[in-house]
Order: C-alpha cells, then sequence, then structure tokens
C-alpha cells in the first residue's frame, strides 16, 4: 500500500499539511511580544505610571506627601495618598533620589523576596520615557515597567514606577496554542482524507492505463490503442498519446519481424529445398564413385542442419511474436515416453549409459504431438550428452495434481549454479570443454525453444541441477487425463493425425 | 497413376518428377499458376496434384481455390516454405489434403503420395522380402528363412527403409530422417547403432550377410 502513488501522496500530504502547523504555532508563539495584546499592556502599563504621578501631584497641591514617622525607616507616604494610590491594582513603586522606596503596592510587596529586590534595583536604572515601556525578566515572570520622574524638589519624590505582569498575556497565547494543538490532529484526520481521496481521483486513470496496457500481450493484440487521449493536454492525455505512439512503433517493428519471418521462410528456404533436392538427385544416380558418395552425404547433413537452424529461429521469431502456435490433439504421452526411451537407450549405447523408464503412468494431454516429441528428444540429447561413461539417465513419467510431470534425469556433470538461470537462453552452451568430443554440439537453441513449446501447452519447464551430481528437467502439462489401458490400442509413437476444424 | 506437378523451381520440379518417374508413375510438370490450373482442369486426367505454394503469376492457394471452386475432387498436396500453423491452416482449409514443408526429403514426399492415393507404390507391397529375410509391413513381422526376428521399433523402421530400397546405397542422413522424423539431427551416428543391433539379429546366424557398409556414407541391403 505505500508503494502506490496515492499512498505516498496522502503521506507527503500529511507532512507537509504537519509542518505548516507547526511552523504556524512556533511563528505565532515567537511573534506574540509584538503582538497588539503587548502593545496594549504597556500602554496600559504608562498610564498606571501616568495615574499614579498624577495623584501625587494633586496630593503635593494640598500638602507635603511624606512624612517621617521612624527616624529608622525614614520618609513615608502620607496614609492618605497611599490609600488614594492602592486603586492601582498593579505593580507601583515611588522611591526618593537614593532609590529606597516610599511606596510599595501590595501586589509587588507579594512578590518573593529576590524578585522584590531586583524590581527595587531595576526601577532605578530604567529610562523614565512615557512614550515605551520596559521589560524586566524576573524568577516569577516577566513585568513591563513605566517610569516617571517626579521633579519637584519640595518632596522627596524621584521616581514613580508602575509595572504590569505578562502573565494574563501569555495565558491568552498559551490557551491559543493548546487549542491549536488540540484541533490540530482533526484538521490532520480531515487533510490526510481529502489528500487519499483527492490522490484517488488523480490516480485512477493511470490505474485503467495499466489495465489497458497490461491487455496487450503480445505481438497480436499489437493494434490496440489506449482509450483517453484527450484534447485536454492533460499529463495523463499525453502519456496516453506516448504511450499509443510507442505502441506503434512497437507493432511496426513487430510488422517487420512478422514480414522478415514470412520472407525468410521463403528466401531461405527455397534456395534449400533446391539444394537439397539436388543432393537427393545427384545420390540417386546408379553412377558415382564412394567418394562422391560421401561428399553428397556430407553435404546432405549439412543441409538438414541448416534447415533445422532456420526452423528454429524462424520459431523463436514467432514466439516473440506471441505467435507460436500449436496443432493440438490428443497426445499419448506414455507411448510418446517409450519412444523417446529407446531413442535414449540409442544414443546412450556407444558409452555405456544406461537408460531406464522409472514409472510411466497411462496418461494424456491436448497438445502438438510433434512439438512436445521435438522437446523430449531435446531433453534426452542433453541428458545423454552431458552424462559420463557409464552413467545413467531415468525418464518418468506421473499425473501431480491434474498435470502430467515427465522428468528426464541424468547422472551427468550437472549444470553449475551460476550457469543454472541462463540455460534457456538462446545460444547458450555448456561450457564445451566438459562436453564429450564426439560429434558437433547442437545450435544452442534447443532449450530455448523447448521452454516456448512448454509455455505454449500452458506448462512449464525447469531444471534441477547440482555441478557433478546430474541434472533433472522436468516437464509439467496441464491438462492430464488418466487412460483406460484396458482396452484399445496404443499407437507406437505417440502421435496422431492431425485434425483440423 | 497420374502426377500433375506445379512447381515454378526446375531443378525442385525435375527432382520430383524424375523421383516419382522411378516409381513407374506419369509425371507431368508445369511451371506457373495459370497452366497448372489449366492442365489440372481437363476432366479426370491426373490422380493427384503436387501444388507449390509460391507461382508466379497465380499464386498457389488461388489456384487452389479455384480448382476446389471447378469441383476437382482429387487430393491435392501442398509444398510450403512457411511452417507457420496459421499458414498450414489457410491451405487446408482451402481445400488442400496435405501439405510438405520445404525443405522436404524425397521420401517424406512419396510418404504423403502414398498416404493420399491409398495406392500403394510398387515397392511399398505390404511384404518387403530379400534372399529370405521378409519385412512384413501390415503385421510388422521380420523373419529370416522363416525364423521370427523380434526388432525395437527404431530397428524396424530402419530395415523397413533399406529393404525399400534393396541394392541401393541409403545415407545416414537420410536414414536417421526416415526413422526420426525429419528434424531431428542427435549430432551422434545413431543409425551404427542399430545398425549393429540389425546385424546380430538378421545376419550375425547366417552366412550371407545382407546388410553391407559404404564408408563415410551409410549403408546398403543387398544379396
Amino acid at each position: 500500500m505505500i508503494g502506490s502513488i496515492r499512498a505516498r501522496v496522502t503521506l507527503l500530504f500529511l507532512l507537509a499539511l504537519l509542518l505548516s502547523v507547526a511552523v504556524f504555532a512556533g511563528g505565532i508563539w515567537i511573534g506574540r511580544k509584538d503582538s497588539a495584546y503587548y502593545r496594549e499592556l504597556q500602554r496600559y502599563v504608562q498610564s498606571q505610571a501616568e495615574l499614579a504621578t498624577r495623584i501625587i501631584m494633586q496630593a503635593e497641591t494640598r500638602g507635603p506627601v511624606t512624612i517621617k514617622r521612624d527616624p529608622l525607616i525614614g520618609e513615608q507616604l502620607m496614609p492618605e495618598l497611599v490609600s488614594a494610590m492602592e486603586v492601582i491594582p498593579d505593580y507601583l513603586l515611588v522611591l526618593d533620589s537614593t532609590g529606597r522606596a516610599l511606596y510599595v503596592s501590595e501586589k509587588a510587596r507579594a512578590l518573593p523576596e529576590a524578585d522584590l529586590s531586583t524590581l527595587l534595583e531595576r526601577a532605578l536604572d530604567i529610562e523614565a520615557d512615557a512614550t515605551r515601556a520596559t521589560l524586566l525578566t524576573l524568577r516569577s515572570g516577566q513585568i513591563f515597567l513605566s517610569a516617571r520622574d517626579e521633579k519637584d524638589p519640595a518632596t522627596s519624590i524621584e521616581r514613580i514606577v508602575a509595572g504590569s505582569s505578562t502573565s494574563t498575556t501569555e495565558e491568552i497565547w498559551r490557551d491559543l496554542l493548546r487549542s491549536m494543538l488540540m484541533l490540530a490532529p482533526v484538521v490532520l484526520l480531515l487533510g490526510g482524507t481529502a489528500a487519499y481521496l483527492i490522490g484517488g481521483v488523480a490516480v485512477r486513470p493511470i490505474g485503467s492505463i495499466i489495465a489497458e496496457l497490461e491487455a496487450i500481450t503480445d505481438g497480436r493484440s499489437l493494434h490496440r490503442r489506449l482509450g483517453g487521449a484527450d484534447a485536454t493536454g492533460d499529463e495523463l492525455s499525453r502519456l496516453t498519446s506516448t504511450l499509443n505512439a510507442m505502441i506503434g512503433r512497437l507493432e511496426n517493428s513487430f510488422g517487420g519481424l512478422r514480414r522478415f519471418t514470412a520472407d525468410a521462410s521463403h528466401e531461405l528456404k527455397t534456395p534449400l529445398t533446391v539444394l537439397r533436392a539436388s543432393i537427393e538427385r545427384a545420390m540417386m544416380a546408379k553412377r558415382g564413385s564412394n567418394e562422391q558418395m560421401e561428399y553428397l552425404e556430407e553435404a546432405l547433413n549439412e543441409v538438414t542442419r541448416m534447415a533445422d537452424l532456420v526452423n528454429s529461429l524462424l520459431s523463436l521469431a514467432r514466439a516473440d511474436e506471441g505467435r507460436f502456435d500449436l496443432v493440438r490433439d490428443v497426445v499419448l504421452l506414455d507411448a510418446m515416453l517409450r519412444d523417446i526411451a529407446e531413442t535414449a537407450t540409442i544414443l546412450g549405447e556407444p558409452n555405456g549409459i544406461e537408460v531406464t523408464v522409472t514409472g510411466c503412468e497411462a496418461l494424456t494431454v491436448e497438445g502438438d504431438a510433434p512439438r512436445l516429441r521435438q522437446l523430449l528428444l531435446n531433453l534426452v540429447e542433453n541428458a545423454i550428452k552431458y552424462t559420463t561413461v557409464g552413467g545413467t539417465v531415468e525418464l518418468a513419467l506421473s499425473a501431480e495434481q491434474g498435470a502430467a510431470v515427465l522428468t528426464v534425469k541424468d547422472s551427468g556433470m550437472g549444470i553449475a549454479a551460476a550457469d543454472l538461470p541462463f540455460i534457456f537462453e538462446r545460444f547458450w552452451r555448456a561450457d564445451r570443454a566438459r562436453s564429450r568430443k564426439s560429434g558437433r554440439g547442437g545450435t544452442g537453441l534447443g532449450l530455448a525453444i523447448s521452454q516456448y513449446i512448454a509455455q505454449a501447452h500452458g506448462g512449464t519447464l525447469t531444471a534441477q541441477s547440482r555441478l557433478g551430481r546430474g541434472s533433472t528437467f522436468t516437464l509439467t502439462l496441464p491438462g492430464a487425463v488418466r487412460r483406460d489401458t484396458s482396452r484399445g490400442e496404443v499407437p507406437r509413437d505417440g502421435s496422431a493425425p492431425i485434425r483440423v476444424a | 497413376m497420374r502426377i500433375l506437378v506445379i512447381e515454378d523451381d526446375p531443378i525442385v520440379g525435375q527432382f520430383v518428377k524424375r523421383g516419382l518417374e522411378e516409381q513407374n508413375w506419369t509425371v507431368d510438370l508445369e511451371a506457373d499458376g495459370e497452366s497448372g490450373e489449366r492442365a489440372a482442369g481437363q476432366g479426370d486426367t491426373y490422380d493427384l496434384v503436387i501444388l507449390d505454394m509460391r507461382l508466379p503469376g497465380k499464386d498457389g492457394l488461388s489456384v487452389l481455390r479455384t480448382l476446389r471452386s471447378r469441383g476437382f475432387q482429387r487430393p491435392v498436396l501442398v509444398l510450403t516454405a512457411q511452417d507457420a500453423v496459421d499458414a498450414k491452416v489457410q491451405t487446408l482449409r482451402a481445400g488442400a489434403d496435405d501439405y510438405v514443408t520445404k525443405p522436404f526429403a524425397f521420401e517424406e514426399l512419396l510418404a504423403r503420395i502414398e498416404a493420399l492415393s491409398r495406392r500403394p507404390r510398387q515397392l511399398t507391397s505390404p511384404r518387403l522380402e530379400l534372399a529370405g529375410l521378409v519385412v512384413d509391413l501390415d503385421t510388422r513381422e521380420v523373419t529370416r528363412a522363416g525364423a521370427r526376428i523380434e526388432l525395437t521399433p527404431k530397428e524396424f523402421k530402419v530395415l523397413e527403409y533399406l529393404m525399400r530400397h534393396p541394392g541401393r546405397v541409403m545415407s545416414r542422413t537420410l536414414i536417421t530422417e526416415y526413422a526420426w522424423g525429419y528434424h531431428f539431427d542427435p549430432g551422434t551416428n545413431i543409425v551404427d547403432v542399430v545398425i549393429t543391433h540389425l546385424r546380430k539379429k538378421v545376419d550375425a546366424n547366417h552366412d550371407q550377410k545382407l546388410i553391407g557398409t559404404v564408408r563415410g556414407v551409410g549403408y546398403v541391403i543387398k544379396e
């Protein structure tokens, strides 16, 4: 599922959404100090400082504002003024020129000892400016401070400092962030669902293109074209027309191959026919020396080899095109196996190779008898060729789950594990030095054609092998039927006449 | 039996003509579609027509269709270079009785003609006989001087082939083709092994040896 474009689009979209939410929240959090809330708080602090200053100035017009109750403590604000000042609920300090506090509001007194002394120290340092507030960081939080200087020489009051904690404002931002975080999963869920649905809509035409392409399997279906190439010119219709153009080129080259196959049949086989006819005529002639006959026999042998090679190449060309056709009829596999076994015995005799049929059930399949015979002959030929003197070759035919299973097992040199995947490839040959010297090698097309024959029957041809221990080739053909052997004659070679509808 | 061969290649045409004449059949050769069609169309002159598919002028398939549409009912054997199944099916549907794929062995052509005409050629009487060796093609029994000889199927095929051409040297390639079909080339002298068996079974107990070897060529059966 993660492999599909749809899933990846959804995942990427979710990641992008998550990143956006995080950046948004972070931005809000970092930018909060520049926000209107903070500016409002600063104005509020300034106005509080202004208010306190006005109250004190008002009081000064009516008489002294400080009293000295205790010589140790020094001067303090008049009790009337103190009560007037308590209207201001936030932090408020009234200092004399030495920085000693004449008045400390109740809220400021509630601060921890360390914070209060920091506040008192900093209160003298900050700039007395009516237009801005100063942010002071204490352990218990941050406070905006605004200071006013009272320059009346009649009193000892030097400076009035008002302050307000940012905690309320911070709380607002925390609430905002919290609700954002709580909403985030919902947003992500909705976003993800939307992305999945949109991805599905976007990918659906690709799915149908894949299905259509899969239906074009071989040379026969290449005339088909994909639907959906419309005038919209979007990516999908461009993809469709590109693929259609490619299928067109494939069709052309397959057409070329088909023409070549047909032409080659005539152009290569006609001279071979003439050649063969000439040789056979010469051989039939009553006169002529043994030496001449020997040359003619050599030539005839070469012509037949060449004709076989041409046939093999044409078969493979047709197979590439998906036209490996069969003439199907009932094939008696057991009779065919016995016939093959006799040939294998004869082939193995010069090298003392013992050929045995270890099992032979009476089975029939619907198949092309000459082609299956060609396949089996190829297998036994190989088995004998790669088996050392005195070895064994075992043939067996059995039914397994409705399929006929034919095995050709040899005690030969085997195939290296590294070579095993390539033996069904065209022109593949085992290390020639290891194959026996007798005779010449085949065309190297035998196993490739054998596999096409197996596949054209809907079956498989596989090989198991261990170097030095021998190989086993297994042909599996579907649709095997067990034959009643109690009556009826069995044709000797397993072939039946060609039936044409 | 009278046979018409419609084949444009003179070498192949003459080869077929002479080969068939050796079977004591009367053979006429035509080199193109139109003249072949005219010749075949004259009543019941011919018992069998051998028709090449690729002909100058009118091609073999058209000739075949014309002959059949005119009511020509004798067997037609087609020579074709195409061995694709659909091409073969096409010729059979057009009315051919059988086909031989080029390049063909003469023996294969002969076997097909024999099967189509249902008239055994002179050499293929059901019994082949030579110096007391009898090969019965019907019962597949082999006897020499009355004594029964048991042969395997391939041994029988090879002996049958030699017996069909007594006195003539048959090459290994031709024997292999006859006994194993026309697309089997094991690259080893498989025929030699079978001949060894045959000699043991046929010649071993007799002073007169019938099976002879021609070095580098093949084998001959003669008195």
